[in-house]
């Protein structure tokens, strides 16, 4: 499952939101989101914002709208 | 005590499985005892180099042997594989879990988001967004407007039938004079029961603009309508205020409060009034009949139109001048998903906006209402109300509006009692020209026999309302046709005293002049005296102004 979340990654460039991954992969968010958590701790994929940037060096992720309202996206760090 | 696994073993594959026999062989070899845990569990956690049992194994005998081993395996493996041991560990149990969960459990994926997205890729589509928000506004002011009308006449009955018999009553009983009869049956009664007769609509249109609100629909209309609100330096969340402008400022001012950004909120208040609210459609409707006959139609949208273009035009001027955009203002969009609105918030949402609205407007009101029925009654035992105060103030204005095309004394006093209640213009000047309404003879009833109309009455605007609402789909019609009662006296007396191009003047100013007494309250309330002042200034300037051009330019044409 790991591998298969992280191929399909591969193939997008601007990434994936959780729900487009879940629904891809035909898994509940919540699982998907376990994995998704461990490949981001291990940095095989890498968490943007809604714009594409990355989320991870911005101190107001709690406080973000924009990340409220669209969510994190996920790139395979490799083609960052 | 031992934790055995005997009755299950996920199989991790040939190489990780090899590597695992591997590292429990080296532990007999080493004698490496495992203690409590089974060998197979801290074989594989020394592989996938958990740390927690890292740091343990470590203070163990031999500990530092058997995690080189360990180490030695895993890198090996890494090496295969091309991954990180504990991930592909992880991506055997994800693969296992994902096997049983497909074989054992069979469920609809939860859509909701998929949902909302579907619902958003019509309601904010680039060119649909646009007639679905104006669909779906037109539905909830026809509901507003219509639904709402028997409960408004309803309310009027009420108020001007029952409860001002009931005071009637109880000041009959009482020792006061009868001034004081007077100034509480026509002063407060009158004045104040007019703005409560508003109350139903209210309730209805809170009603339906918290279910907008609930239901996630407001954030996407704040969207479709952003582009448009940016060329007046506003953004989207300021249409709806706008929109309910149509129907009443005053909730409109409330409404408000949905802006973030003061600078905004107050922007939006000064442009609201601007919107051809519903209580100045009867002038609309009295001078487009004396003067448009079947053009009158077009003359009202009209009117309708020009206070959109004014309103514009006054949004460009106010962003350029003293309520320039501010940094701090930049419109972040939420878009939440779509939900089903729960009743008990939208009837508290409902009623709390009404409650600030009677409570606030009606205040404001009471004081206007005794202002004026003293204006109107001094000095006292005046016959004529020309002689009165009022009478005399109206006189002295009027030439004001001389260059505008009516200069009467009456109009003057038309256009003040005007900013009360809008509506109050054509009862004023039907007064006025028409020698005011007779005495209505009251005929005496009982307690029982006026709660029993007032529920009969409630009972048939409910049906009533019930009617109109389901005649809103498309092919039915459960209303009958009744045509707009045309009041042909007061036609002719206007013609008697207006032309055309005046009439046309008089209507522009109507439109724009000073917003009525309780949207002034409503702005002074949210925004304080001075932006209410502001507010009554510029736009009896603008009506001046404006209607100046209408009748003067109408002269120069030669249409007077």
């Amino acid at each position: 499952m790991l591998t298969q979340l992280v191929k399909l990654l591969e193939d997008k460039e601007n990434g994936l939101s959780l729900s487009e991954i879940s629904r891809e992969m035909k898994a509940q968010p919540t699982a998907v989101l376990c994995m998704i958590d461990l490949l981001v701790q291990k940095g095989k994929l890498l968490e943007v914002g809604p714009d594409g940037k990355c989320c991870a060096t911005c101190g107001i992720q709690t406080e973000c709208n924009l990340l409220a309202a669209r969510g994190k996206r996920y790139v395979v760090a490799a083609l960052s | 005590m031992t934790i055995t696994s005997s009755l299950f073993k996920l199989d991790y594959g040939g190489k990780i499985e090899r590597e695992i026999a591997k590292l429990i062989s080296a532990f007999e070899e080493i004698k490496f005892d495992t203690g409590r845990y089974s060998q197979r569990w801290l074989a594989l956690k020394l592989l996938e180099a958990d740390a927690d049992i890292l740091a343990r194994v470590q203070a163990m005998p031999n500990g530092e042997q058997v995690i080189a081993r360990a180490k030695q395996g895993a890198e090996h493996v890494s090496s295969m594989l091309g991954d990180d041991f504990d991930l592909i560990t992880a991506d055997r149990r994800y693969g296992y879990i994902n096997g049983i969960v497909r074989q054992s459990l069979h469920r609809p994926l939860i859509d909701r988001i998929t949902l909302t997205d579907r619902i958003d890729d019509i309601v904010t589509h680039k060119w649909l967004g646009l007639p679905v928000f104006f669909a779906v506004m037109y539905i909830v002011f026809r509901l507003v407007i219509d639904v709402s009308s028997p409960f408004l006449d309803w309310t009027d009955a009420l108020i001007n039938g029952p409860l001002a018999n009931w005071l009637r009553f109880i000041l009959d009983l009482t020792p006061a004079p009868a001034w004081i009869h007077s100034l509480i049956i026509d002063g407060i009664v009158a004045g104040v029961g007019g703005v409560l007769v508003f109350v139903p609509g209210l309730l209805i249109l809170y009603f339906f603009l918290a279910l907008l609100e609930d239901s996630g629909y407001m954030s996407r209309a704040a969207f479709v309508m952003d582009r448009f609100m940016r060329v007046v330096g506003l953004h989207g969340k300021s249409f709806i205020p706008m929109i309910l402008g149509f129907g009443c400022a005053v909730p409109a001012i409330y409404a408000t409060r949905t802006i973030a950004s003061r600078r905004d909120r107050i922007l939006t208040a000064l442009l609201v009034p601007l919107m051809s609210c519903s209580a100045r459609l009867p002038v609309y409707v009295v001078f487009g009949l004396a003067f448009f006959g079947a053009r009158a139609g077009t003359v009202i949208w009209a009117m309708y139109a020009l206070g959109i273009v004014v309103a514009m035009l006054a949004g460009m001027v106010f962003t350029r001048t003293i309520l320039k955009p501010d940094v701090t203002s930049a419109f972040v969009l939420e878009l939440p998903p779509y939900r089903q609105p729960a009743l008990k918030s939208v009837l508290i949402h409902m009623w709390e906006n009404t409650r600030e609205f009677v409570r606030k407007a009606g205040t404001t009101i009471l004081y206007a209402s005794l202002v004026m029925w003293w204006l109107l009654n001094l000095p006292w035992g005046v016959a004529e109300q020309r002689d009165s105060y009022f009478g005399k103030v109206s006189g002295t204005i009027a030439p004001v509006f001389a260059p505008l095309g009516f200069d009467g004394w009456e109009t003057g006093g038309a256009l003040v009692t005007g900013f009360m209640a809008k509506e109050i213009v054509v009862s004023t000047m039907s007064q006025i020209y028409l020698g005011g309404e007779e005495a209505e003879v009251i005929q005496p009833t009982t307690l029982g026999e006026d709660l029993i109309g007032i529920g009969q009455g409630f009972v048939d605007a409910t049906v009533s309302s019930g009617k109109i609402l389901l005649s809103i789909i498309p092919g039915v019609n459960l209303v009958d046709a009744t045509s707009a009662s045309e009041d042909t006296a007061l036609s002719l007396a206007l013609r008697e005293r207006f032309t055309t191009l005046s009439a046309t003047a008089f209507l522009v100013f109507v439109l724009l002049y000073v917003p009525c007494v309780a949207t002034l309250g409503a702005i002074k309330h949210e925004f304080g005296i001075s932006w209410a002042v502001t507010s009554a200034v510029y736009q009896t300037a603008i009506a001046w102004i404006v209607a100046f051009l209408v009748y003067q330019g109408g002269l120069l044409f030669g249409l007077g």
